[in-house]
């Protein structure tokens, strides 16, 4: 469910950055460096950019992340942070709140509550992306502001200096935006139903604790069937002993267990870290291979 | 015939519950790994538990199904399953099974049950010996030359070349031959399956020498046989109400977790592993089953031996079945076990440099 970028050309077709400069020996536009995020080509980017820093000194650079309502999208923090670890820039998170419609007098009446709340929330939320920054050494800083999204995006961008591009979540309309504000600005594209996406990426003790979190669920249930049937073993012969009919009890009874408790030590298995080869060579049918897919990452869409 | 009559409560004492549970484990894990076993094990050790043989024969049967259930679906998923070639097999198995307990009426009919238990364990060492041994040469030959892929037998190659319609293809087993030839190898799986109930005895061999699947494969899908089987035969036996559910819920309980575990050993290992595996069982269980032979002979007043000494020969008889299955698992832990520290060293190496 990793976002996808477009490949984009700058609008004017040059290689200069979007600040109008063009640098020597770096990645020339924003296209190469945005690809360089997922693609790994990071330490020399980072070593580069805080080169550049040192060379430019006063006010850092930044990349404004804005969010519609109070929480960042999961994929749009991760993405967001790379890229400013390997850019050397700062990040500016900001939380755009949009209050209930102004015609009900009786949320008028709730406005400045509202706002704390919504301000508190989105202080709360926002930690989880400063904490990650701080993780990579980017400097994060959160702000909130209400009303229009495009207005405050815009205004933010002349109280705070050297906000060089903008990105926001997927599901914020393309063209409103690209109309308002004039700063370059992307949006992560999510392709939900991709399926595997993030599995190579998968921490492998966040798998062997799933398998744990299954090996007691599942253990449970086995033993509260183990002790449902042997709880009541008297009645229990009694019926599955009747012959004819009944001969569909102690099958299904065979099945149900195997299902419960074949799931159990699949699981538990696993989560003793026994599990089947990964380089083993079944001799396996040649499969069909499907229509190739293309590789989803979160590069940066220009919206232009 | 009522089965509550049959089923004399056996009082489940802790030990009974240990010795179903463990049984049923290590069985678990040389069906999961060979396609089949663990039932000559249990049946005679319920019987020694006070279980009466009907019981025995069909709660064992009502745990078989299930667990070769749960370790086909698992060698299923690392693709060594030939569901179609199972299918045939079954299919032709079925009408073994039905012939082969013909077979053992009519000698019960003419000899007694000393005549059937004899003919019974004469099947046994007969097969054992012969199958057993080829399996166990083989699989030694294949660990000489290194373990590398087994070549498909002359006369798998024969016949595969044999053009005599209906022709089949196993996908997964990547061979094409005549139906003809795989009906009578599952029938014969069949015929021991009712005789000394472990069919895979003669299946996978017959898969490996005869049809030309790999022993992977064979193995694998020996477990799709032992569960068309497995289930018909249960729902026979609970027809007529002699499952005993305890027991088969005990033995559940250990097999489905050697099973899995089983199938997880087949993929650290060569393929010639599951033939060694096959025939060192094979050969201990022939021994157990030659020492019984002396107390059927003198049943039938060919030989004569005193009591005590056929007490003896029938426990040493038992001990040595338990050895065999004891000594698969250990062949089968230890392959695992080296084979997944290597592949972990290896892993190490590829990703910290050198360790």
């Amino acid at each position: 469910m990793l976002g996808r970028l477009k490949k984009w050309k700058s609008a004017e077709g040059t290689t200069d950055r979007p600040d109008g400069r063009n640098i020597q020996g770096r990645p020339q536009t924003f296209e190469s460096a945005m690809e360089a995020v997922p693609l790994g080509s990071g330490p020399e980017l980072r070593d580069l950019a805080a080169e550049e820093r040192l060379q430019t000194p006063g006010e850092p650079r930044k990349i404004l992340v804005v969010a519609q309502g109070e929480a960042f999208d999961a994929d749009e923090i991760d993405y967001t942070v790379n890229l400013a670890e390997r850019l050397g820039y700062d990040i500016v998170a900001l939380n755009v709140g949009t209050p209930p419609p102004r015609s009900a007098r009786f949320y008028q009446a709730l406005g400045k509550p509202w706002r704390e709340a919504f301000t508190k929330r989105a202080a709360a939320a926002a930690s989880r992306f400063q904490a990650q920054a701080a993780a990579k050494g980017v400097k994060c800083r959160q702000l909130v502001k209400f009303g229009d999204f495009n207005k405050a995006v815009e205004e933010l961008n002349h109280e705070v200096k050297r906000i060089e591009f903008v990105i926001t979540e997927p599901q914020i309309n393309k063209q409103e935006v690209t109309a308002q504000v004039t700063l370059p600005v992307f949006s992560l594209r999510r392709y939900q139903g991709y399926q595997g996406g993030k599995v190579m990426a998968k921490d492998l003790r966040k798998k062997k604790m799933t398998y744990l979190r299954y090996t007691i669920g599942l253990g449970a249930v086995s033993a509260a069937l183990y002790a449902a049937v042997f709880t009541n073993s008297a009645t229990v012969t009694t019926y599955f002993t009747k012959g004819g009919a009944y001969a569909i009890l102690p099958v299904a009874t065979a099945f149900l267990f195997s299902f419960v408790h074949g799931a159990f030590a699949s699981n538990f298995w696993s989560a003793l870290g026994i599990e089947a080869s990964r380089t083993a060579t079944q001799p396996r049918p040649a499969a069909r291979r499907p229509v190739r897919r293309e590789r989803p990452r979160p590069r940066p869409e220009l919206r232009a | 015939m009522n089965g509550m009559e049959q089923i004399q409560f056996i009082d489940l004492n802790l030990t009974v519950v240990i010795f179903l549970f463990l049984v049923g484990f290590i069985g678990g894990l040389v069906s999961g790994f060979i396609g089949s076993g663990g039932a000559f094990v249990l049946t005679p050790g319920m019987m020694s538990m006070g279980v009466a043989g009907p019981v025995a024969v069909a709660s064992n049967m009502c745990h078989k199904f299930p667990k070769a259930m749960v370790g086909a679906y698992k060698r299923y998923k690392y693709g060594q399953v030939d569901i179609k070639l199972g299918l045939v097999m079954a299919a032709s198995a079925i009408i073994g099974v039905l012939i082969g307990i013909r077979v053992q009426e009519k000698i019960l009919a003419l000899w007694g049950e000393a005549g059937s238990n004899l003919y019974i364990s004469m099947a046994f060492v007969i097969v054992l010996v012969v199958v057993g041994g080829y399996v166990f040469k083989d699989a030694l030959k294949l660990r000489k030359s290194g373990g590398g892929e087994a070549p498909v037998t002359k006369l798998a190659q024969k016949l595969q070349s044999i053009n005599l319609p209906p022709m089949v293809n196993f996908g997964t087993a990547n061979l094409r031959i005549s139906l003809w030839f795989t009906i009578p190898v599952g029938f014969f799986t069949g015929m021991l399956a009712a005789t000394i109930a472990v069919g895979g005895f003669i299946g996978v061999p017959g898969m490996i020498y005869v049809v030309g699947a790999s022993g992977l494969v064979s193995s694998a899908t020996e477990l799709v046989i032992a569960f068309v089987m497995g289930l018909g035969g249960s729902i026979k036996w609970a027809t007529i109400g002699m499952v005993d559910i305890r027991l088969t819920l005990i033995i559940l309980a250990g097999s489905l977790l050697g099973v899995q575990l089983g199938a997880i050993g087949t993929t650290h290992v060569k393929d010639y592993m599951i033939k060694f595996v096959m025939g060192t069982i094979m050969l201990i269980v022939a021994v157990s089953r030659g020492l019984a032979i002396p107390k059927y002979l003198t049943d039938l007043e060919i030989i004569s031996l005193t009591a005590g000494t056929n007490q003896v020969l029938m426990t040493a008889s038992f001990i040595s079945m338990c050895i065999a299955l004891g000594v698969g698992a250990l062949i089968i832990l230890g392959a695992m076990w080296k084979s997944i520290r290597s592949e972990a060293k290896t892993e190490a190496i590829a990703h910290y440099g050198k360790v």
